[in-house]
């Protein structure tokens, strides 16, 4: 389970973050959607602390932290228990497709190299690469990418896999493979946080949503609650404007 | 005019290439530790470590600004004078030295900027594993940055290679020094140093060779 409570955030005067708590189950998807700019990356990113929080206090596996504090070293600690999807992919441009997979489970896992292929030879065919493990980044195609992406993020078995606008970047065709893919993901048991812009598949996919708009949460609960029965007037303004 | 003296460029050629050993140990020794203090110094210039940032900058604009002869003749007549303990040093080492310390002025900076030049979502990739900062600068950022500098570190060797012919000016016996004495001695010096350019020419185009064999097989990736 991840509790978070009284995240907040700003650049400047700007408010990013305004005071958010967020308690995700074990095995549980939540969507973020929202308007651009509401935050919703940055609450993301927040979580496994890429973006520091000006204020956090946080609950990950058993293991506390609170912002401001947070030292290198929990740091560390959080980022090992979470991974992360990317709306650029961001695969290692040195490495190749099984190397790529391969980096976290040796480094941070500290398998021996044979055990860190054959799980991410594993990894890497559940997510249809198995022909491709030794190409290149740039050898591949941008949904190529987040497949080997999405494999990544799963191999090292986090206690919590985010998703930053996982098929923003992607050319039409590849979107669909890629939710397919990050469907198989929540039935294989993994908990799940996904920024998307996506309202179709975050219906499908959700067990809870959450609308944000600048900085905030302006409303969450289960799919149907959001989509069909929102008393939330900015919240039916929002949806209206992306069907 | 004089006639050129083909059977003496003929014989100078074994002469000239018998103080390859002397360029070719110069430069590497010195390459090897340019390449060590350039990405010790890039790091820090690019982590901003602040006074030790301070100090390299100080020392990276002072080597780039100053001639290269003038650094060799400080060092190895200039600093035996004050410091005795320097006069133990060899001329070939103060030539290495001087050698260092000057392309790795230049060198740093490319690898700095060659460290920038790495997408910064390799850089949030890496953190979000969990991995330290070292080890994402060693198996990730790195390797990208030197592929990126590739083309620098080969002008930056080249520059040292040549530069190293400075040697003969502190008594270091090497290709050109040995082309030197030998014009000196009949007074061909159109033949002698014709043959000492020809030899450092043959080299670097070996070296030009080597370079691109690597870009290729990097520019796999």
């Amino acid at each position: 389970m991840i509790k978070l409570k009284n995240l907040s955030k700003h650049f400047g005067e700007r408010t990013i973050l305004n005071n958010l708590s967020m308690t995700i189950d074990e095995g549980e998807t939540i969507s973020i959607i929202g308007p651009s700019g509401a935050g919703k990356s940055t609450f993301l990113r927040s979580i496994n602390l890429l973006e520091m929080p000006d204020k956090l206090e946080m609950v990950i596996d058993g293991l506390s932290v609170s912002a401001p504090g947070i030292t290198k070293k929990q740091t560390l600690e959080v980022r090992r228990k979470t991974s992360m999807v990317f709306q650029q992919y961001n695969l290692f441009k040195n490495k190749t497709a099984i190397e790529n997979v391969m980096e976290p489970l040796i480094t941070v896992k500290k398998l021996s190299k044979a055990d860190a292929y054959n799980v991410s030879l594993k990894a890497l065919k559940s997510v249809g690469m198995q022909d491709k493990i030794n190409s290149f980044p740039k050898q591949l195609s941008g949904g190529q990418q987040q497949r080997v992406g999405i494999a990544r993020a799963a191999a090292i078995e986090p206690k919590i896999m985010l998703f930053d606008e996982p098929t923003s970047s992607l050319d039409p065709e590849s979107i669909n493979g890629i939710l397919g893919l990050i469907k198989e993901q929540r039935n294989k048991g993994y908990t799940m946080l996904i920024v998307t812009h996506e309202m179709n598949f975050a219906r499908q996919v959700s067990d809870r949503i959450f609308v944000m708009e600048n900085g905030s949460f302006i409303e969450s609960g289960s799919p149907k609650k959001i989509f069909d029965g929102s008393e939330n007037s900015r919240v039916k303004e929002f949806l209206k404007q992306v069907n | 005019m004089q006639n050129i003296d083909w059977s003496f460029f003929l014989n100078t050629i074994p002469i000239a290439f018998s103080g390859i050993y002397v360029t070719l140990y110069v430069s590497i020794v010195a390459f090897l530790m340019t390449i060590a203090f350039s990405t010790v110094i890039s790091l820090i210039r690019f982590f901003n470590i602040f006074i030790l940032s301070k100090i390299t900058g100080i020392l990276i604009s002072f080597f780039r600004a100053t001639p290269f002869i003038a650094q060799l003749f400080f060092l190895y007549f200039g600093l035996r004078q004050i410091f005795p303990i320097f006069q133990g040093l060899s001329p070939t080492w103060v030539l290495i030295i001087a050698l260092t310390l000057n392309t790795t002025a230049f060198m740093a900076e490319n690898f700095r900027a060659a460290i920038e030049a790495v997408d910064i979502g390799q850089f949030e990739a890496s953190f979000s594993m969990g991995l330290t900062y070292l080890q994402t600068m060693r198996r990730i950022i790195l390797p990208q940055a030197f592929k990126i500098a590739l083309p620098s570190i080969g002008n930056n060797f080249v520059m040292l290679f040549k530069g190293a012919s400075m040697g003969f000016t502190i008594g270091v016996i090497d290709i050109l020094s040995k082309a030197k004495v030998e014009a000196s001695l009949t007074g061909n010096w159109f033949e002698a140093y014709l043959v000492a350019m020809l030899i450092y020419w043959v080299i670097i185009l070996i070296f030009e060779q080597a370079q691109k064999l690597i870009e290729i097989k990097l520019s796999k990736s």
